[in-house]
């Protein structure tokens, strides 16, 4: 080959098969019989000559010779690692031929999975996440939507029917319960086989109950402080770092009836305000012990902050769901909510780029480390599972981190994901959908590190208790007796007084 | 040689084989049911304890409710809805089918348009007044801001002070369509000579009301009386749409009260009892009624 019909195109072409097949060989390390190419590559690689020595025309001749040997090298490196690669995925395709062999003969097993999912964009992308993962435990997953407020019952009479399905959606709450109740299994052996620090520490202490976990932290959805920014700017307001922050914000550009400072809500069938309040003053339902300590002064904090929070809320607190909020908020009329990640999805898609004039931090702690409401759902295997050890295979492919993460970037917005690789790679932030609302997300992340579920620090110990505690509204009626003019003081005392009952009547 | 039936034997069990795929079913889809509520009330029988199992623990169910704040704001709540209800349907319905039995011109479509609130279903009605409700949005505060009367609209049914008077007024605006038809019916079998003759002796409309038209509607008054004291009672999807009970328990009652107990905290035993003491009030309540009337119509 000479200087004169190496065209820069060809010079190009061969450097590009040599810089694909470091990055082949680099995905291949391991394999015996690349490494002496990759010997020679770096070789050619060492005795590169300057890009600008190679193009110009004036190049002496001498040089030109010295190139084209390179070049020579170069290409026969290219050739060589040309059929390594094409030997490599000629060995790749007869793996998965034989991985695909393997799966066929062993006997596809299915599994049924009952979950809540009813965006049309969630179902299709966890079917597929399923599939996927299926492949490799030779599991074909069945899945069954059951609306959220049904599942639970669902759940409960299937246990006592003897027709659990193998997995289950779940909450932390309703893991802890479940746990309790043998209806979801251990799984710290499966955690095992996943990876040890695959996910952070507070949305896996809340798979946890009596130290074991009983789920797989599948996706999070925690609560954050979001706020208008171009109202901050339009006031000169700094950004909030602490709840006197918040308030005193809010209070400045509250303004009724036609704007509030903030959107509080209590309607939702949880007390999202009270788990999203109580966690930041270290104010929860049960000691460790499992004893009462709702009547604490953190409790108390917790009441006279959402007290002062009504008064710059709208009217008719205790009539709106978060819904609300979010409807309220996209059209202007508060500058503050705490809501779910998944937010991000209609921040997104709302008119006059709004998304930009939103900023969001994670809901602040005044005693303590812990703040806001940690939202997130569980994967679990149920006791009544008849495949055990194929659950453990599929779950450890569901949490690969390729697949896991091709399900995360193809799922609902706003979502976070648990695992830290993920958290921690650019992949999932710089995909197209989610880098728009990215910094919304990872504030999430951050704020998933300090946020505890059902706002109970030690729920999981009263497990069934805290059930009954929310199912009879005492969190949510103890804030909604302050939001109708209650002194916060009588009203905590009620509450405390019905947990005490709910505690001796359960024996 | 077979036993020969006499004709009046053969027509007993003939009777009986047709009446009984009836009795049967009703067994099945009633009484059993019934029963066995009645029954479970007796037992603890707790989802989230399967290890505790099913066991007779006699009237702790019943000594359980009767400690209970929440049941007895329920009861309370119940008995206000039902008689605040029953009576606003029956004086409203009165008065609409009083004015709607005289002639006049457009007569059939005020009466065709009186029954819309019967024939929405329970979801939408309860949506709709939840939308007239709206502290924000809602065409009743809205005007009420425009007006000058208040400076930010009030949060009818989500505040203490209003929410229960706000759904009594839901519950009469659904149960009146009824209220008016059954009592229109009654008034047009009243003979109109009746009324003709007490003009000529000088009697006032009043004197005609109380002395023609009460009286004669008494029985199906005391019909509907009894049966919208039932429905209201029992009634489950009107309360639990527009306000869950809330706010902070001001509306609960105890059909809601049954349901959060057997489907929230899963224990049917505790929900069987207050299902159990709901049947009982609504018999005993119906013996007395109908008693009454028995005693009026005798005298």
């Amino acid at each position: 080959m000479t200087w004169k019909n190496l065209s820069r195109r060809r010079l190009l072409t061969a450097a590009s098969v040599g810089a694909g097949s470091v990055a082949a060989m680099a995905a291949l390390v391991g394999c015996g019989e690349v490494q002496t190419v990759t010997e020679r590559v770096v070789e050619v690689v060492t005795k590169e000559v300057p890009v600008e020595r190679v193009v110009t025309r004036e190049v002496v001749k001498e040089v030109a010779v010295e190139v084209e040997k390179v070049v020579t090298q170069q290409v026969e490196v290219a050739v060589e690692v040309e059929k390594v690669v094409e030997k490599t995925v000629v060995e790749e395709r007869v793996v998965t031929k034989v991985v695909q062999a393997e799966a066929m003969q062993r006997k596809i097993e299915t599994v049924t999975f009952w979950d809540f999912e009813t965006r049309a964009l969630g179902v299709a992308a966890q079917e597929a996440w399923l599939a996927r993962a299926g492949t490799h435990a030779a599991v074909r997953v069945e899945r069954l939507g059951v609306p959220f407020p049904e599942l639970e019952p669902k759940v409960l009479a299937a246990k006592a029917s003897g027709t659990l399905p193998d997995m289950v959606w779940s909450q932390p709450d309703s893991c802890w319960t479940w746990a309790a109740a043998e209806i979801v299994a251990p799984l710290d052996d499966v955690h095992a086989a996943i990876g040890a620090n695959k996910f952070g520490n507070n949305p896996l202490e809340a798979t946890k109950l009596d130290g074991v976990s009983y789920g797989i932290p599948q996706f999070l959805w925690p609560h954050i402080m979001y706020y208008r920014m171009d109202k901050y700017e339009e006031n000169g307001l700094d950004e909030p770092k602490t709840w006197i922050d918040l308030g005193e914000n809010g209070a400045a550009l509250n303004n009724p009836p036609d704007h509030y400072g903030f959107f509080t809500y209590l309607k939702d069938a949880h007390p999202k305000l009270a788990w999203n309040l109580m966690p930041a003053f270290d104010a929860y339902v049960f000691e460790r012990d499992g004893s009462v300590a709702l009547g604490s002064q953190g409790t108390l904090g917790s009441l006279l902050l959402a007290q002062g929070l009504f008064s710059i809320s709208p009217p008719g607190v205790a009539g709106n769901d978060e819904g609300a909020g979010r409807t309220a908020f996209l059209n202007g009329l508060a500058s503050h909510m705490t809501s779910s990640t998944s937010f991000s999805t209609g921040l997104a898609a709302a008119p006059d780029d709004l998304l930009s004039k939103v900023g969001a931090v994670a809901q602040p702690s005044v005693i303590g480390d812990a703040a806001g409401l940690a939202g997130m759902n569980i994967l679990n295997i149920t006791t009544g599972s008849k495949h055990p050890d194929r659950m453990m295979e599929l779950f450890v492919s569901l949490f690969d981190h390729e697949i896991y993460q091709g399900w995360f970037i193809s799922t609902v917005l706003g979502w976070a994901p648990t695992l830290r690789s993920v958290q921690e790679g650019t992949d999932y932030w710089e995909s197209a959908r989610v880098k728009p609302v990215a910094r919304l997300v990872r504030t999430g992340v951050e704020a998933s590190n300090k946020a505890w579920p059902s706002g109970a620090k030690y729920g999981s110990e009263g497990a069934s208790l805290l059930g009954t505690v929310t199912a009879r509204n005492v969190l949510k009626d103890m804030f909604t007796k302050v939001s109708d003019g209650g002194d916060p003081q009588a009203a905590l005392e009620d509450a405390t007084a019905e947990v005490e009952r709910i505690v001796a009547d359960a024996g | 040689m077979g036993v020969r039936l006499s004709l009046r034997r053969r027509e007993q069990l003939l009777g009986l084989a047709l009446i009984a795929p009836t009795v049967i079913f009703i067994a099945a889809v009633v009484i059993y049911p019934v029963a066995a509520t009645l029954g479970l009330s007796f037992f603890s029988e707790n989802l989230l304890r399967p290890e505790r199992g099913t066991q007779f623990i006699g009237i702790d169910n019943f000594a359980r409710i009767f400690r209970d704040d929440l049941f007895w704001m329920g009861l309370k709540n119940t008995v206000v809805l039902t008689a605040a209800a029953v009576v606003g349907e029956v004086v409203l319905g009165m008065i609409v089918a009083l004015t709607l039995n005289a002639p006049f011109r457009g007569r059939g479509v005020i009466r065709t348009l009186n029954i819309l609130p019967w024939v929405v279903p329970s979801f939408v009605a309860a949506f709709i007044w939840i939308w007239l409700f709206h502290p924000q949005f809602g065409p009743i505060n809205q005007f009420l801001v425009w007006s000058g009367i208040v400076d930010q609209g009030i949060p009818w049914i989500s505040q203490g002070s209003t929410a229960m008077g706000s759904v009594i007024v839901v519950y009469i605006w659904k149960g009146l369509p009824w209220t008016f038809l059954v009592l229109l019916a009654g008034l047009q079998s009243i003979p109109e000579e009746w009324y003709e003759a007490a003009k000529v002796d000088g009697a006032s409309p009043w004197q005609q009301f109380r002395y023609i038209t009460l009286p004669s509607l008494r029985y199906i008054l005391v019909i509907v009386i009894v049966l919208r004291t039932i429905w209201t009672f029992n009634n489950f999807d009107l309360v639990y749409l527009l306000t869950g009970g809330g706010p902070a328990r001001a509306t609960v009652t105890l059909p809601l009260n049954v349901y959060s107990t057997a489907f929230l905290q899963y224990d049917f035993g505790l929900s069987a009892a207050i299902a159990a003491f709901m049947v009982v009030v609504v018999l005993g309540l119906s013996i007395v009624v109908l008693k009454l009337s028995r005693i009026e119509t005798e005298t």
